[in-house]
């Protein structure tokens, strides 16, 4: 019995110091996210929530949000020192810091590398975000370490453009004009780690970045992890081969991991806007009717105890929450009324219901959201089709105008501009030159978009933005359904080393004061 | 697997080796097609229905075997889960059993130039695993009922082929079969009266044997995410839906795995009993 004991007991002390080794061994953060594989690190082109974590760390901007931030009042000194701007805010003059590096050999930053970056930003060829530059008429270097951007007319924040968030994100000019359409997977930034090894599906790995000009990060590295496997995610942050991991988007398993020894949740901000966009060009669903009676079928209250109260909250408008120029004046459809809504289509002339197809992500949480659509739309004779494929392929294929349904998770930079000209100007019409993410091709308020853009008085400004959403509403574009919050798990022993309430990036970044206890 | 009968047909036995494989394995089966067949009136549930406030209930008297993130009835979803995997792998199996019993003979009886291509082809098919196949096939296709049958059919294509066309190759040297030539009978009533009816028996042992293995390719196709689309229920469906919540809900996953277990126990008996039976060499 003894014997046994001893045996036990030594045999657990093996295996303990075996498992705390790695710790000790290097300060690298294990970090698990929720993907098969890396999209692109190009700041750029990074539109999908797995890909922006990375550029956080990879880039700076000229200005950079607070870590652990999303307040656009709050922005402060990044790559410049300082700026200043004439009266009427439409010349903006930065003096960049002096003698940051980029990483590896690719040199100091210089106001070159600032004119190409944003310039960079502003081609829809080479950016994703072409659209928020619009506005931006010229942009020089003065000389090495001043950089003049001239505005075409005021805009509601010049300083978010130029942001660590986005196009804003400063490139090395050399390094992204050697590497073209491989500067996705070899990037070069400013940021305090820096790529050492991609290896697809599997991992993206970072070095510390000796030179960073904030100081040498605490951590030695971090290994980004593609685990898409909830369940799998979640065993390895528990067995500790994780520290960070994006978390399963529900209660049970917020309730359950915090009930979990040696782990902690984090809860953050931006709220994702949840919206089913309507294909307003695509029959049935042309007909505002049918739209209708879709949205009256569709019961936005089960949404929220679908994903639990923790995460989720309602939404009031066709823009995320807390974007300047929100408003949540307009009543939405989403009443969950199957009764009322195959009266709605019997009138519209479908008296036998309708078929709608949906391609639509095999991501665990937003598949589950739009199962619980699909039952709310059957009671009301809507058969909605889904066509169910991996993640990557579902960002391809809705750009592509292949689904009528399109359920979309979002939150952009909390200026209602951004969010009304990427999704609902009809400029942004997916399949077309200038596409962003118009997936239900609507025009309703192309006018008060653009008038507000450009208007100098800010409270016409926000009565511009709030007759667009109500326009969008009543057009019914899309169908708001929720907003949620993200949560990711972590071990006790992670310090993010700020506090973590918001996180433009829409996941932890790791900063220079980041360690591991 | 079995080989072509050497002469004439096997002796009938009064009872085989197999018997009391094939009567355990046939009852299972028996029990599990009835609870197909009669899911909806069995089913305490309808399979599709939601209720958001019964998510993850535990087995109870109202939830059998408990409820999914959807709170949808466990039980019921597994009952109408048998309906589309068994009709998946039955539809699938009688079409590779029809098509390449048909291929075979005509591979077989003819020889030739004929017999070269499809043979060719079919070692083309073979060559591929068996999963690695159906996945391509699926991924071709897209996912769906239809055609997930298509692709498990032609993944079970060669099984058949083989057999039919090396019973033919036997058949059409025998005796009886030059003495029906010389009456001038046609190819045709040569082959559907005379060699056809001579390989169903190895034909029908197959399809039992390979009906288990369909069942077990349509769960992993459905386990990868290939197999038909929400909000079917599938038994390879169920547990990967299960998956999700593995660690905190075992039983989500637990409980269709069982039933893929109690089928694929069901037809390995049948099949392996019905061989046996079948087998002049086993045969006392």
């Amino acid at each position: 019995m003894t014997r046994t004991r001893m045996a036990t007991l030594t045999l657990s002390t093996v295996l303990g110091m075996a498992m705390a080794l790695p710790s000790f061994a290097g300060g690298v953060l294990r970090y698990g996210m929720a993907a098969q594989d890396l999209g692109t690190m190009d700041p750029h082109r990074a539109t999908t929530t797995p890909d922006k974590p990375i550029t956080g760390w990879l880039f700076n901007g000229l200005v950079r949000f607070k870590p652990g931030s999303d307040d656009i009042g709050a922005l402060e000194p990044d790559l410049a020192e300082s700026w200043e701007r004439n009266k009427d805010g439409t010349v903006w003059t930065f003096r960049l810091r002096e003698g940051v590096k980029f990483h590896g050999d690719y040199g100091e930053v210089t106001a070159e590398d600032v004119v190409y970056s944003l310039n960079r930003s502003a081609d829809p060829e080479t950016s994703a975000f072409a659209s928020d530059y619009r506005a931006i008429d010229t942009i020089e270097a003065v000389d090495p370490a001043t950089v003049r951007i001239t505005l075409k007319h005021p805009v509601p924040s010049l300083l978010g453009l130029v942001a660590n968030y986005h196009g804003g994100n400063i490139v090395s000019k050399k390094a992204a004009e050697e590497r073209g359409a491989d500067f996705g997977t070899q990037p070069i930034g400013t940021g305090p780690f820096m790529i050492k090894d991609y290896i697809p599906q599997e991992r993206v790995v970072f070095d510390a970045n000796p030179d960073y000009f904030r100081g040498v990060p605490k951590l030695d590295g971090i290994e980004y992890r593609y685990i898409p496997s909830d369940s799998s995610r979640d065993l390895a942050l528990k067995a500790g081969e994780l520290d960070v991991s994006y978390g399963r988007q529900d209660q049970e398993w917020i309730d359950k991991t915090e009930s979990t020894e040696g782990l902690v949740v984090d809860i953050m901000r931006p709220a994702e806007l949840q919206q089913f966009h309507l294909n307003t060009s695509s029959p049935p669903l042309d007909n505002i009717e049918v739209r209708r009676a879709v949205a009256t079928a569709l019961n936005r209250g089960e949404f929220i105890q679908f994903i639990g109260s923790s995460l989720a909250q309602p939404a009031g408008s066709v823009v995320p929450n807390g974007n300047l120029g929100w408003d949540g004046s307009t009543p939405i459809h989403g009443e969950g009324d199957a009764e009322a809504a195959r009266g709605m289509l019997t009138e519209a002339g479908f008296p036998d219901g309708i078929e709608l197809s949906m391609v639509q992500t095999s991501l665990p949480t937003m598949l589950g959201v739009a199962q619980v659509a699909q039952a709310q739309l059957a009671l009301a004779g809507i058969d909605l089709q889904l066509n169910v494929v991996d993640h990557q392929t579902f960002h391809s294929q809705i750009r592509d105008d292949r689904s009528q349904v399109i359920y979309y998770s979002a939150a952009r930079f909390p200026v209602a501009d951004v969010f009304l000209s990427q999704f609902f100007h009809s400029d942004s019409i997916v399949a077309t030159p200038t596409a962003a993410t118009n997936f239900s091709h609507c025009d309703a308020a192309d006018e008060e978009i653009v008038n507000a853009r450009i208007e100098p008085d800010s409270d016409k400004q926000n009565a511009l933005w709030a007759t667009a959403q109500k326009k969008i509403i009543e057009n019914i574009c899309a169908v708001p359904l929720y907003e949620q919050l993200i949560a990711y798990g972590r071990r006790e022993n992670v310090d993010w080393g700020y506090d973590l309430e918001a996180e433009m990036h829409l996941g932890p970044v790791v900063t220079e004061q980041t360690d591991i206890d | 697997m079995n080989d072509a009968p050497e002469t004439g047909p096997p002796p009938r036995k009064v009872r085989s080796p197999g018997w009391h494989a094939i009567v355990i394995g046939a009852s299972i089966m028996v029990v599990v097609i009835l609870a197909a067949l009669f899911a909806p009136l069995i089913a305490p549930h309808d399979p599709y229905a939601q209720s958001m406030l019964a998510r993850f209930r535990p087995p109870s008297a109202e939830y059998w075997l408990g409820s999914d993130r959807f709170g949808r009835d466990t039980f019921s979803r597994i009952l109408y889960g048998l309906r589309i995997t068994l009709w998946t792998a039955l539809a699938s199996t009688v079409m590779a059993m029809v098509t390449g019993t048909a291929a075979g003979i005509l591979s077989g009886y003819h020889g030739g130039r004929v017999d070269r291509w499809i043979s060719a082809a079919n070692d083309v098919l073979m060559s591929f695993p068996q999963m690695v196949a159906g996945i391509i096939i699926v991924a071709l296709l897209g996912p769906g009922v239809t055609n997930l049958i298509i692709a498990i059919a032609i993944t079970t294509f060669p099984a058949f082929y083989r057999m039919a066309r090396s019973a033919a190759l036997a058949l059409r040297e025998r005796d009886y079969i030059d003495a029906c030539r010389v009456l001038g009978y046609s190819d045709l009533r040569i082959v559907s009266r005379h060699i056809l009816p001579e390989t169903m028996d190895d034909m029908i042992v197959i399809a039992t044997l390979w009906l288990a293995t369909a069942v077990r390719t349509e769960s992993s196709l459905a386990f990868i995410g290939l197999g038909a689309p929400p909000p079917a229920a599938t038994l390879g469906g169920l547990v990967r839906e299960g998956f999700d919540n593995l660690l905190d809900f075992p039983g989500l996953a637990i409980w269709p795995s069982l039933a893929i277990l109690v089928v694929m126990i069901g037809l390995n008996l049948m099949g392996d009993g019905l061989r046996d039976a079948n087998d002049p060499r086993t045969s006392a």
